[in-house]
């Protein structure tokens, strides 16, 4: 819990304004525009839906906390993100407090549709204020609504806002804060008994009902949305712009991000020379330079393939191209025992299983949510890009090849993620031969209109997504490398520090060495192996640290000293392994919370080790044999 | 569109019909009707993925994707 406001005073607690409204609405969007960089993301307790939380940015007037909950269409609770929504809404979700009021988004260019939350959310009984976002898109293809008279017909005030460029926003800051001077006060409205209504059907037609007479005119269907689906998903063209879009993803973490990379780590060097030659020699020197510098540093420099990578996701998911990816991808999918809504997690997975994992509440199926849970750990997350890199640089030369071809490393890279997907479709047909056979499983996705990626929002995304790793590296990786260090340098003999074969790693890493003899690596693999479960990408830092004070290293990059320790054989094993392995707690514990028990994370974890100690057992042997001939 | 009845998946692009029935579970109904596929609905057929199947669906202003066989268990009439 590092986001609950109910930690905080109550005599001094802000208001809490609870967002809410249905997917796609741009309801993150406002609430980008309403926090800016004052928001915090966290989770709820026992349940994996994300809580943002962030205080409004205001001049003067009441400090004021809004809640972002989940996009949902209804409050019926038939899944998880619609549980939640309700138990934050009715105070029940422990740890946050009843909100205030409610800032209801719905989307203007679908306000019939979207009353329909409306009317569960108004009869709470908690004030309550309709955003209708989209106002601009609404009126640039021929709809258009009475605000004023919707208001009059919910009883509550209702404004016509565009988060996306800020109009109407200052209605909304006077429905936070009512005290607040402005020319736009909070109008008053006259409260009204709402009908009761049943089922679906019922509160559809009431929807219909209000939205008419609220001189609700649908817009015509976006003419660009129609030209760009015609290209989109085009019978030849379609696949071919989604493999495009998968090339360029591919290609942009793997070349793009090349030269700001070098950037970082020079810049980790240059300090690092400078540091040295001012300090004195001690064991502290030692540890500031081998430990903290090398170890945090190696990890750094991947920072800008991280960002690039999260960058293109929110491009792909901003735009509107993502559901259409799913759309296509469905057919592949479903061959597989998986379906089009998989993929979304599944590319997320490219970034990071967490997200990934939790992208999958999206699907409805409990039988193919699972499979897809258990699959992406394979795909090719950011916390084996460094590994992956610096492997390839160290033993795959970098040669251009004829044509379109992309240069030898590249495609090496494009081949591990080739490999990653392999693991995750093969898992997949083997769950639905076994343990999980296909139900008659229902896929359906909406749509929504195409739209230009806004700077702002897909910059805040980053900068939050930066400040995450940045954290991470300052903290646990930090942590990890002086650990690391420490065993790697202790214990002291008359008071000098040992040598790192005599050290607790060097022993640890001889201990394990028979086990990992067959897949070609050697004693400094073995602590790397050992250190990588705290997070993947630690590996780096640790061979970093282990090269770095080995004294019959070379003192230039961990490249030149891993292509000389390494045989090739190991180092395909290393992919290898790396691609499969589950190596990473945070995925299994996110696991145990989505499954609700033990069991699949420890199935999971079991699985993929064997798998891929199997598999990088296989590549030692081939490689080795190619090899030598 | 020559039939008076039939179902969804026989549309073709471009064309439009009206919703009669879910033939489907109770759950599946609830799912369906959430995303508007209500029945005395109009829908349109706008266009299938590349391989024909799944299908959007204009439905209510929205685009929905289906599977063609979750669309053969929607049966439709001529719309009016």
């Amino acid at each position: 819990m590092t986001a609950a406001p109910a930690e905080q005073n109550p005599a001094a607690a802000p208001k809490l304004i609870a967002l809410v409204g249905p997917p796609n609405c741009g309801k993150s969007t406002l609430f980008n525009r309403l926090t800016g960089l004052r928001q915090k993301t966290g989770n709820y307790p026992g349940v994996t839906v994300e809580q943002k939380t962030g205080r409004v940015r205001r001049h003067g007037g009441m400090p004021v906390e809004l809640i972002d909950l989940p996009g949902i269409n209804s409050l019926n609770a038939r899944v998880e993100d619609e549980r939640v929504a309700m138990d934050v809404l009715t105070g029940k979700m422990p740890g946050v407090r009843q909100p205030d009021s409610i800032l209801l988004v719905l989307d203007a260019t679908a306000l019939d549709r979207h009353l329909a939350l409306a009317f569960p959310v108004i009869s709470l009984g908690l004030p309550v204020f309709v955003a209708l976002n989209l106002a601009d898109e609404l009126k640039a293809r021929g709809g258009q609504v009475n605000a004023a008279g919707l208001s009059v017909r919910l009883g509550v005030p209702v404004a016509l806002i565009c988060a996306r460029h800020g109009q109407g926003i200052e209605a909304i800051h006077s429905f936070l804060d009512p005290a607040l001077p402005g020319k736009t006060r909070a109008q008053r409205v006259a409260p009204v008994q709402l009908p009761v209504l049943n089922d679906i059907s019922q509160c559809r037609r009431w929807a219909f009902q209000t939205a008419e007479g609220a001189r609700f005119r649908r817009p015509l269907p976006s003419p660009w949305t129609q030209r760009l689906d015609a290209i989109a998903l085009h019978p030849v063209g379609g696949p071919l712009i989604f493999l495009a879009v998968l090339v360029t993803v591919f290609q942009s973490v793997s070349v793009a991000a090349r030269p700001l990379q070098n950037l970082i780590e020079d810049t980790i060097a240059g300090s690092a020379a400078r540091l040295g030659s001012v300090l004195p020699a001690s064991p502290l020197r030692a540890l500031l330079l081998e430990g903290v510098w090398a170890g945090v540093g190696s990890v750094l420099a991947f920072l800008p393939q991280i960002l690039i990578l999260f960058l293109l996701i929110g491009i792909l998911e901003d735009s509107g191209y993502m559901p259409r990816a799913a759309v296509i991808a469905d057919r592949t999918m479903a061959r597989f025992g998986l379906q089009g809504k998989s993929f979304i997690p599944l590319l997320s997975g490219y970034a990071c299983a967490i997200p990934a994992i939790m992208a999958t509440r999206t699907i409805p199926s409990r039988r193919d949510r699972l499979a897809t849970i258990l699959v992406v750990p394979f795909m090719t997350c950011s916390a084996r890009l460094p590994v992956y890199l610096l492997i390839v640089s160290a033993f795959v030369p970098n040669r251009s090849l004829p044509g379109p071809l992309p240069g030898t490393q590249a495609l090496a890279m494009l081949g591990l993620y080739a490999l990653g997907i392999g693991g995750a479709l093969f898992t997949a047909r083997l769950l639905g031969s076994t343990v999980l056979k296909p139900t008659a499983s229902h896929f359906m996705m909406e749509m929504p209109p195409y739209r230009a990626p806004s700077v702002r929002f897909l910059a805040l995304q980053l900068l939050d997504r930066a400040r995450v790793f940045l954290r991470k590296a300052g903290t646990v990786i930090l942590a990890v490398s002086v650990v690391l260090w420490l065993f790697a340098r202790l214990p002291m003999n008359a008071g000098q520090l040992a040598p790192i074969d005599r050290s607790f790693a060097g022993m640890a890493g001889a201990a394990i060495e028979p086990i990992l003899r067959p897949l070609g690596f050697n004693w400094k693999i073995g602590v790397g192996l050992i250190t990588s479960l705290a997070a993947r990408e630690v590996i780096v830092s640790t061979l970093g640290t282990l090269y770095g004070v080995d004294g019959t290293a070379p003192a230039g990059r961990l490249t030149t000293a891993l292509h000389r320790d390494l045989t090739p054989g190991g180092a395909a094993a290393l992919v290898v392994f790396f691609a499969f392995a589950l190596q990473c707690f945070s995925t299994l514990a996110v696991v145990r919370r989505e499954t609700g028990s033990w069991k699949w994370p420890a199935i999971q974890f079991v699985y993929m080790t064997a798998f891929a100690y199997g598999a990088a057992w296989v590549a030692n042997g081939l490689v080795t044999m190619f090899v030598t001939g | 569109m020559s039939c008076n009845s039939g179902d969804l998946a026989s549309l073709r692009p471009g064309e439009s019909a009206v919703i009669i029935q879910l033939d489907a579970n109770e759950e599946t109904s609830a799912w369906l009707m959430e995303a508007g596929f209500v029945p005395a609905s109009e829908v349109m057929f706008l266009r299938a993925a590349p391989g024909g199947c799944p299908r959007i669906y204009r439905v209510d202003g929205a685009e929905i994707a289906i599977r063609r066989e979750l669309a053969g268990n929607i049966r439709i009439g001529q719309p009016s």
